[in-house]
């Protein structure tokens, strides 16, 4: 696989999209986390020979993108916050009512998000909106997977916590 | 807030299948659940730019010095030069031609003058009767822009050249009167990254006698 950059396009064109979703949340803007995605595929194709499991690519490329994510944040010291353009997709199948409810709901869930610990918002953006499973999120993030565990339960109680109105 | 029960965090971290939670559970992992299904929902599409930039730094990392100079001198930059330097290498230049290229023909690309051991002669052809010039380049010569040059004995427009290959899958274009990059209409075709086309040709091992 390495130095292959035909094959290499393949998993760009698979990947790529998870990226962006974990970047975006995690950097709070579009533009920043195509940067971001961008750097770490790179790097990704320049260090493909140290992943020597194909089958735990996915953990190992979200390893670099978190940190890359964490570099990011760390040089611009403060998340900035944008709309997110792309929101009204289920909102076109609702009624106004529906759609307007929905795109608060949504937003008050990444205001509660934000404000969570970074390692947990980290956590819970991988796990549920990216998918990925238990060991590919130990790989990406070198927990253990009961610290792992561990982390999800605390972060899904500050995420509670946030929403008590909405989670019960 | 109630406390999470340990049977619906088992299924949020994924270890227990949602049909094996009792049904007076499942509220409490719906409610959570469906909080993360309206963010995934609202999932932002691929920045269209995100692939080519990409697969354009990934493609100049893996470049051989060959195609690093290459792309070098075709892109173009502002030289400054005083009338006595540029008068001074026009005629450099002149006489070089001058003296030089009549001993020059042309110079296509040489490829496997020491083919490796298990290379496999792979022939390509293209139909093309209006070409008066036909090349294949491809990841076999370093995508060199000259290609290796296909012949067309009888005239009858039907080009073809036999290159040793090694077995595997390599990509390729037909270069047709040094302009015009083709993919070969009758085999496989992927994409460049650059919204072009290349061909794709899989060369089996050489069977042993």
């Amino acid at each position: 696989m390495e130095g292959d950059t035909e094959a290499f396009g393949l998993l760009v064109d698979r990947y790529q999209g998870d990226c962006v979703a974990f970047a975006q949340h995690m950097t709070g803007s579009a533009d920043d986390a195509a940067d971001v995605v961008q750097e770490s595929l790179v790097r990704a194709f320049k260090s493909l020979g140290r992943c020597r499991d194909r089958d735990r690519f996915r953990g190992w490329l979200f390893r670099i993108v978190s940190n890359q994510c964490k570099s990011h944040l760390a040089r611009s010291q403060q998340r900035r916050h944008e709309p997110l353009e792309a929101v009204d997709v289920p909102a076109a199948d609702l009624p106004p009512d529906a759609a307007l409810e929905a795109d608060e709901a949504r937003a008050r869930i990444r205001r509660a998000l934000d404000a969570l610990p970074t390692n947990h918002r980290e956590a819970l953006v991988m796990k549920y909106v990216t998918g990925l499973s238990l060991p590919e999120m130990s790989e990406a993030l070198e927990v253990s997977v009961p610290a792992l565990k561990m982390r999800l339960l605390r972060a899904r109680h500050g995420l509670r916590q946030l929403l008590t109105e909405v989670v019960p | 807030m109630t406390a999470e029960h340990e049977l619906v965090a088992r299924v949020l971290d994924g270890e227990l299948e949602y049909d094996r939670l009792p049904p007076e559970l499942r509220r409490q992992a719906d409610a959570f659940l469906g909080l993360f299904q309206s963010l995934r929902e609202e999932r932002p599409p691929n920045p269209v730019a995100l692939r080519a930039a990409v697969m354009a730094r990934v493609r100049r990392g893996a470049e051989s010095p060959w195609e690093r100079w290459w792309r070098w001198v075709r892109t173009p930059r502002a030289v400054q030069l005083s009338p006595l330097t540029a008068t001074l290498a026009l005629a450099a230049a002149v006489a070089a031609a001058v003296l030089i290229g009549p001993r020059l023909g042309p110079g296509p690309v040489r490829v496997a003058e020491a083919p490796a051991p298990n290379a496999v002669i792979t022939r390509f052809v293209l139909v093309a009767p209006a070409a008066s010039r036909v090349a294949v380049t491809g990841d076999f010569v370093s995508w060199h822009p000259e290609g290796v040059a296909l012949s067309d004995a009888a005239g009858s427009g039907m080009w073809s050249v036999d290159v040793p290959l090694t077995p595997g899958v390599h990509h390729y274009v037909f270069i047709i009167d040094g302009r015009e990059w083709l993919p070969d209409p009758n085999a496989s075709q992927v994409d460049d990254g650059f919204g072009e086309k290349n061909s794709v040709v899989l060369v089996p091992p050489r069977a042993e006698s």
